[in-house]
């Protein structure tokens, strides 16, 4: 309403001006611009307060896994990480496949990076109410993928746009390991591509272990644990041997291989013990 | 209320003094242009600012190569008289540089289609180590250093800050506005000039055996062909498949627009053809058979010498010098040397 008036205003001004010349014109459009921005700026209410909050945690063997440190791998290859990214983002809460309460967060897209402990999690405001689900979207809009420059966390800046075929990693992997026979022992996956039919966009709904849920509510905040075990991801669909298949930089066949087994290492939802 | 009309006049006057629009002007018969203008319009200040980096080797790892190292305007943005361009270290391209004008109507970018919009395009030769061999985080910081840029950028986004949404929007803004349409063929077609003797019978042998893929009046169709040449062994460039990984888009290339053809040599994606006469004696008896080959290319095209003269007079009818010598497009350091 608010926004109508101010537009309607700003005509108002120059009822004079008869012949629509270039500058008034200009005038006229950026004026209108300043006031609908101040228009907007007094309606937009601030974003509700999280109260639940999203921890994401890689898992090797069932136990937690660290960059920078060697494990053996589900195959005995030894391996260490140094590079844990993906694109996250569309989370929402369901209770037994009824439909999903959308989470207001901050931004349309999180970058879940495990060497910024500030980005493993992602805190979000949910409908008060219990659910035993939670949906999430991996991978980059198709849209997204192509509307140009970006800003936020889809600025090219962070390393997960590819630049020769345009597009973004979806999520990226990389590490050492003596199996490789890539320079430096080195070995990555950059996962992405959103072509058809090898597109890497899928949500993903993971359920809290039977016969339970969580609680949101305004008065404190949820903690949930999502936990990605890496067992999963190399004994995948398809088996992921270092030594066989150290790099994949590209979109296509193995990419969308290697990202449906990583959609598969999301294996559900964790809840913490209260203290 | 009153006072807050008055703060937004204000303000709003002070962003039309840097926002003053600049004007893309759809030639006569064009189609409208697919680059989406609302997100990026187009100023002055932008256009200024992008030119000047486009000129400028500080985007480049040693100061070397500028953009325009490699797209020359003599050559109608395309690198002059090289099969592959020289980038840092010595090093080659991997293609031949292709000419620029008329972005706006192209969709898809390089040979094989791979960069989805212009804004981002930049990044390809910015990161290649071929090519200028930089990261995007320290050219943002030489801009951030440098004496001029903080203003420009100011004057250009309404807002002081540098960052890579920016740069790229910028070297947009005057790649984008790289219009060709005043060749000699333009002027017949808006009845100012008429075609020789010789030029007249070369547009009707084009219009029968070219104009199928090279479409007026942008001289490409943006559809990717096989044109039967065989991949080179040492560059091993299959074209579109590298961007699909589809078997069907082997040695499949973007049909290049046929405006500046005389300027634009060597030819082909990898700079194999010398001349114009290379090239058409390719489509008369040297295209090479294979599965992906173009339909309408499996006996080639067959050209008396006659044809092949006739073709050549036409297609130098597509040279616009009015946009090879526009001081608009010329680099800003020698603009006032060069009035
Ligand atoms: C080292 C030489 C070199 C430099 C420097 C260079 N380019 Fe290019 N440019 C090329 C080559 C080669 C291609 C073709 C790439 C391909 O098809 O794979 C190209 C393609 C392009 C295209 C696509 C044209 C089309 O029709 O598809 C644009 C636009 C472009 N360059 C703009 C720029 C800009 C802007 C810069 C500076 C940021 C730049 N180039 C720097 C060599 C260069
Ligand atoms: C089947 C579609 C098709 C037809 C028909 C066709 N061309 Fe082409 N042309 C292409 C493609 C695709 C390329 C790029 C080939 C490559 O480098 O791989 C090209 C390249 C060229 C080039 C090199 C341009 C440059 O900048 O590198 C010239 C010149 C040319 N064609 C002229 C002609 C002429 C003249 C005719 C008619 C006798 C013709 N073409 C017919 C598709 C076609």
């Amino acid at each position: 309403m608010r926004r109508l008036f101010f537009i309607s205003a700003a005509r108002d001004i120059y009822p004079a001006v008869s012949k629509p010349d270039a500058l008034s014109k200009t005038l006229r459009l950026a004026c209108g611009m300043i006031l609908m921005i101040i228009a907007t700026s007094f309606r937009t209410t601030i974003p509700p307060a999280p109260n639940l909050i999203l921890r994401f945690k890689i898992t090797l063997h069932g136990q937690p896994l660290e960059l920078h440190k060697d494990y053996p791998d589900p195959f005995g290859e030894s391996f260490k990480l140094d590079i844990f990214r993906f694109y996250t983002g569309k989370i929402s809460a369901g209770l037994n496949g009824a439909p999903a309460e959308k989470g207001i967060s901050a931004s349309a897209y999180q970058l879940i990076d495990f060497a910024d402990s500030n980005s493993t999690s992602v805190a979000l405001h949910i409908k008060n109410g219990d659910y035993n689900e939670i949906h999430l979207r991996l991978g980059i809009d198709s849209a997204d993928q192509t509307s140009g420059a970006q800003t936020g966390l889809l600025d090219p800046l962070k390393g997960m746009f590819w630049t020769w075929n345009s597009g973004y990693i979806c999520f990226k992997i990389e590490g050492v390991s003596p199996e490789s026979n890539e320079p430096a022992h080195g070995f990555a996956y950059h996962i992405g591509g959103y072509r058809s039919p090898y597109q890497t966009i899928r949500t993903i709904k993971l359920a809290t272990p039977p016969g339970r849920t969580f609680h949101v509510n305004k008065a404190e905040t949820t903690i949930l644990v999502i936990p990605i075990d890496l067992d999963r991801f190399f004994q995948g669909i398809t088996p992921i041997h270092i030594r066989n298949t150290p790099a994949c930089t590209t979109p296509g066949e193995l990419a969308h291989k290697l990202f449906e087994n990583f959609a598969g290492s999301f294996t559900g939802i964790e809840i913490p013990d209260k203290r | 209320m009153k006072a807050m009309l008055i703060i937004a006049l204000l303000a709003s006057c002070c962003v039309m003094l840097t926002h003053t629009p600049f004007p893309f002007v759809i030639p006569r018969g064009f189609p409208p242009p697919v680059y989406p203008f609302e997100k990026n319009p187009v100023t002055r200040a932008g256009f200024e600012l992008g030119r000047k980096l486009f000129y400028d080797g500080k985007l480049s790892i040693d100061g070397n190569f500028p953009c325009a190292s490699c797209h020359q305007q003599f050559a109608a943005f395309a690198t002059y008289e090289h099969r592959l361009s020289h980038g840092y270290n010595n090093q080659f391209s991997y293609r031949n540089a292709p000419a620029l004008f008329n972005l706006a109507w192209q969709k898809e970018f390089h040979w094989d289609g791979g960069i989805s919009n212009l804004e981002v395009q930049p990044l390809a030769p910015m990161l290649d180590p071929h090519e200028m061999a930089e990261s995007l985080g320290h050219v943002i910081s030489k801009l951030k250093q440098d004496k001029q840029y903080p203003a420009l950028f100011n004057k250009a986004f309404g807002s002081p800050g540098i960052n890579s949404q920016r740069i790229l929007r910028a070297l947009t803004q005057f790649t984008v506005s790289l219009v060709s349409a005043n060749s000699k063929y333009d002027k017949v077609q808006r009845g100012e000039a008429v075609f020789t003797q010789y030029e007249k019978p070369g547009y009707e042998i084009f219009q029968q055996k070219c104009a199928a893929c090279h479409k007026e009046p942008l001289f490409t169709d943006l559809s990717y062909r096989n044109t039967g040449l065989a991949a080179d062994s040492t560059l091993k460039d299959y074209g579109r498949m590298r961007i699909t990984g589809r078997k069907e888009d082997s040695l499949k290339f973007r049909v290049p627009s046929l405006r500046n053809v005389y300027l634009t040599f060597p030819y082909g994606h990898d700079g194999r053809f010398a001349t114009l006469s290379d090239v058409l004696d390719h489509y008369s008896r040297g295209v090479t058979q294979s599965a992906t080959l173009d339909t309408s290319l499996r006996k080639g095209i067959p050209l008396s010498d006659n044809d092949k003269f006739y073709l050549i007079q036409f297609l130098g009818t597509l040279t616009d010098t009015s946009f090879v010598n526009n001081p608009l497009f010329k680099d800003p350091g020698m603009a006032n040397s060069n009035p």
